[in-house]
């Protein structure tokens, strides 16, 4: 036990402790987790110089001008950015798609455009004042958009029933940015649509008091107690712990592989088999690249927990369902870091990996391509089979816990039991195949060898 | 029990290929073993099979009293003819690693370790990760690895591949010291010279059977001396005199000396009275057939009686 606990710590230091490890596992994600959050909507306000022009307003209504004038204003705007909430809208009234186009392009674009408005009188040729949007470009300045606004788009022509309104029509110069087009649009229709409040006697407070109903956080009710419930998160959780679980699995599974192969190609490995049993190298290795795994899953686990706690969602998450996920990785980790062994001591190198690793590869995309129908309809029938079918089922299975119908124990315990029939089915297999392997050289063995292998060890 | 090794006819095939047959083999503590066969006669597997890497198909095996080696690995010191270092590792470290696996308490690895890499002349590359080491260096690190942790038997595949001769003498002077002091030495090589100048007994494999087991003196008395070293006072002996001896049927000269093969039946004390009677004699000797002549003798023998009754036909 000793001397496995020696290969263990050796295997785990040197996969670990090293330069490539740290940087690649946690200083570039880390690195790349900043730049994400920090350096790129920096990077992304600053861009470049603000469009300059101006913005022809034909008001057939002949009240809207000003106001509009208003809107577009660069202060206007500027205080807009800075509150990333569009003060032309009032609260409560739902804002639709454009506004919100208006505001996200606003906040990404950066630049607050320099917009004149020039108000044009209502029997304007609308041919003539659209002409000066054919010449130059759009970023040169000039007109750069013309408003017309219908005579009806304030109040209503028809007298009785449902009243009928008219709108607006943009025209604008070709290229010219889809954020300057949004925040054009958005200032229009605020102003036609608070000067139709006004007409109806309505002020935008009053709009918001009716319109807005007020309503709790929808609570999930258990039998533990109350927890708040997030769409989305009901599908992103479960796919959160499988992403996790398979990085865990994956990651430990290749290095066990990288350093078998190192191991044999570099001849240590009879050195090795001089002091301690080929059983007691496949142990010890596996135990150490678990390490490597765990520590995997805690650093970016307690990431994934500490982004929950930060959001007030603690709630959603069972501390059960982490003890089952630490689970079901031991039993999937432990069968596919075997095959990973088993395979390293097959091959004389890395190249010649690849075409064994097939079978393993499909074990670890099968639950890839299945967790979103799981997620889903985690109760269903064809959830319920791919948690009880090794060696997918311990991914499918923390699927399930993690959805918002976990399963019932005795199919956990079920799913457990057949993980640990399996897994010791393929320790057993690939334990052989570890054997005869790590002293054969040569051509590389086909699946008929390993078999071979398996029946003569 | 005063037997390092004891093995009772153990066979071992891979798939087709019988690679090892019928052995019987008795190592006493505290010989100088020579385990000497052509390439592929089945060395590398029978030590394997005294390793417990390996496992004979049928057969009894008793290492150190154990029926199994596993039992007494940390007695067992093996220097396998694959073999390697960590290469990211650096050399006290590896050194101390091996030693551990070895059963080495944590207090003493530092101490040991120093100490055998100053006396193989590599105290300075303790801090050297081991890929910077030249391949005599790894050679020499691994030797340490294999003798670390003082074994009571010492098994050494091939140990001088890849020497040169200072080192070869080095390792030379090593392993006899550890063999006075009372470790059994076995080592397989197929260089011939080094297994007479090394050890007491030889075993010789070829193609999986043993077909010598003696001391090195007992071998050379067996096979009868069949050359005479000749060297006349007058120098002007030619072929054709010489040959027609009765008692001489290939005569070569190198320098002044003539290397005379005796025809078959005739003794060399009845030649030597031949020649000394017929020619002046400045020097006249036996010459002993040197491990290398008897090795193949041997595999040649060995050779033509497998051509003559083809696989399949029994006799």
């Amino acid at each position: 036990m000793n001397r496995i606990l020696h290969i263990a710590m050796r295997e785990f230091a040197s996969t670990a402790l090293t330069k490539g490890f740290i940087i690649g596992g946690f200083i570039v994600p880390a690195v790349i987790l900043v730049v994400m959050l920090a350096v790129m909507p920096m990077l992304m306000n600053d861009t470049g110089p603000a469009i300059v022009g101006d913005v022809a307003v034909i008001d057939k209504t002949g009240e809207l001008s000003k106001d509009i004038q208003h809107r577009l204003s660069r202060e206007t705007l500027q205080s807009k950015r800075q509150d990333h909430v569009p003060p032309n809208v009032p609260v409560g009234t739902a804002p639709d798609a454009q506004d919100a186009a208006a505001v996200i392009s606003t906040v990404l674009d950066g630049s607050v455009p320099d917009l004149t408005v020039i108000p044009l009188d209502p029997d304007t040729d609308i041919e003539q004042a659209k002409k000066p949007l054919r010449e130059g470009a759009a970023d040169e300045g000039g007109l750069l958009a013309l408003a017309v606004i219908d005579p009806d788009a304030v109040v209503s022509q028809t007298e009785t029933g449902v009243p009928q309104f008219g709108g607006y029509q943009l025209f604008i110069k070709p290229k010219l940015k889809d954020s300057v087009q949004a925040t054009i649009r958005s200032a229009i229709k605020a102003s036609i649509r608070e000067a139709r409040l006004e007409h109806a006697g309505l002020s935008p407070e009053q709009v918001a008091a009716l319109t807005t109903i007020k309503a709790g956080q929808t609570k999930e009710v258990t039998e533990e107690g109350e927890r708040d419930s997030i769409d989305g998160l009901n599908m992103l959780l479960p796919g959160g712990f499988l992403i996790l679980m398979m990085m865990a699995v994956f990651i430990g599974g290749q290095y066990l592989l990288t350093t078998t192969v190192e191991e044999k190609a570099s001849r240590v490995v009879e050195v090795l088999l001089s002091a301690v049993s080929p059983m007691q190298l496949m142990t010890g290795k596996i135990l150490g690249q678990l390490g490597v795994g765990l520590l995997i899953m805690a650093v970016y686990g307690s990431i994934g927990v500490a982004g929950l706690i930060f959001a007030t969602l603690t709630d959603v998450l069972d501390p059960m369902t982490i003890v089952w996920m630490v689970a079901f990785f031991l039993i999937a980790y432990v069968q596919i870091a075997s095959m990973m062994a088993a395979i390293g001591s097959a091959v004389n190198e890395m190249r010649e990996a690849q075409s064994l690793m097939a079978p393993v590869m499909a074990v670890l995309m099968i639950p890839y391509m299945l967790w979103l129908p799981v997620a889903m309809n985690p109760s269903g029938t064809f959830a319920t089979v791919c948690s009880f079918v090794p060696p997918v089922n311990s991914f499918m299975m923390i699927v399930r816990i993690a959805s918002t119908e976990p399963p019932p124990t005795w199919q956990i315990l079920t799913s457990l039991l057949i993980g640990l029939a399996s897994t010791y089915a393929i320790l057993w297999a690939t334990a052989k195949i570890f054997r005869v392997g790590l002293l054969m050289y040569g051509k590389p063995p086909n699946f008929r060898t390993l078999v071979r292998w398996i029946r003569m060890a | 029990m005063n037997d390092a090794i004891v093995i009772e006819d153990i066979h071992k095939s891979f798939g087709e290929k019988q690679a090892v047959e019928a052995l019987d083999l008795v190592v006493p503590r505290g010989s100088l073993h020579g385990f000497i066969g052509p390439n592929g006669a089945g060395k590398t597997t029978t030590i394997r099979m005294i390793m417990s890497i390996i496992f004979p198909d049928r057969g009894e095996l008793r290492v150190l009293g154990r029926p199994s080696a596993i039992e007494s690995k940390d007695k067992i010191g093996y220097l396998p003819e694959e073999r390697g270092v960590y290469k990211k590792m650096k050399v006290l470290a590896f050194l101390k690693y091996m030693a551990r696996l070895k059963g080495v308490p944590a207090n003493e690895l530092h101490k040991r370790a120093s100490q055998w890499l100053e006396r193989v002349e590599l105290g300075d590359v303790a801090g050297k990760k081991c890929e910077e080491l030249s391949k005599g260096m790894q050679q020499k690190i691994q030797f340490i690895a294999a003798v670390i942790h003082e074994p009571e038997l010492l098994i050494l595949d091939e140990p001088f591949s890849g020497l040169d001769p200072v080192n070869m003498r080095l390792l030379r002077d090593l392993i006899q010291e550890l063999n006075s002091g009372g470790t059994t030495i076995i080592f397989s090589t197929h260089v011939m010279a080094q297994a007479e100048q090394l050890c007491d007994n030889i075993v010789m494999i070829n193609n999986g059977r043993k077909v010598l087991d003696d001391p090195l003196e007992t071998i050379r008395n067996r096979f009868d001396p069949n050359v005479i070293v000749f060297e006349p006072a007058d120098g002007e002996v030619s072929t054709a005199q010489i040959t027609t001896l009765g008692c001489v049927c290939e005569a070569n000269k190198s320098d002044d000396l003539w290397e005379l093969t005796l025809v078959d039946g005739c003794k060399p004390s009845q030649a030597i009275a031949e020649i000394t009677s017929n020619f002046q004699t400045n020097r006249i000797a036996i010459k002993k057939p040197s491990l290398e002549d008897i090795f193949i003798k041997i595999v040649e023998a060995d050779e033509s009686a497998s051509i003559s009754q083809p696989a399949g036909v029994t006799a």
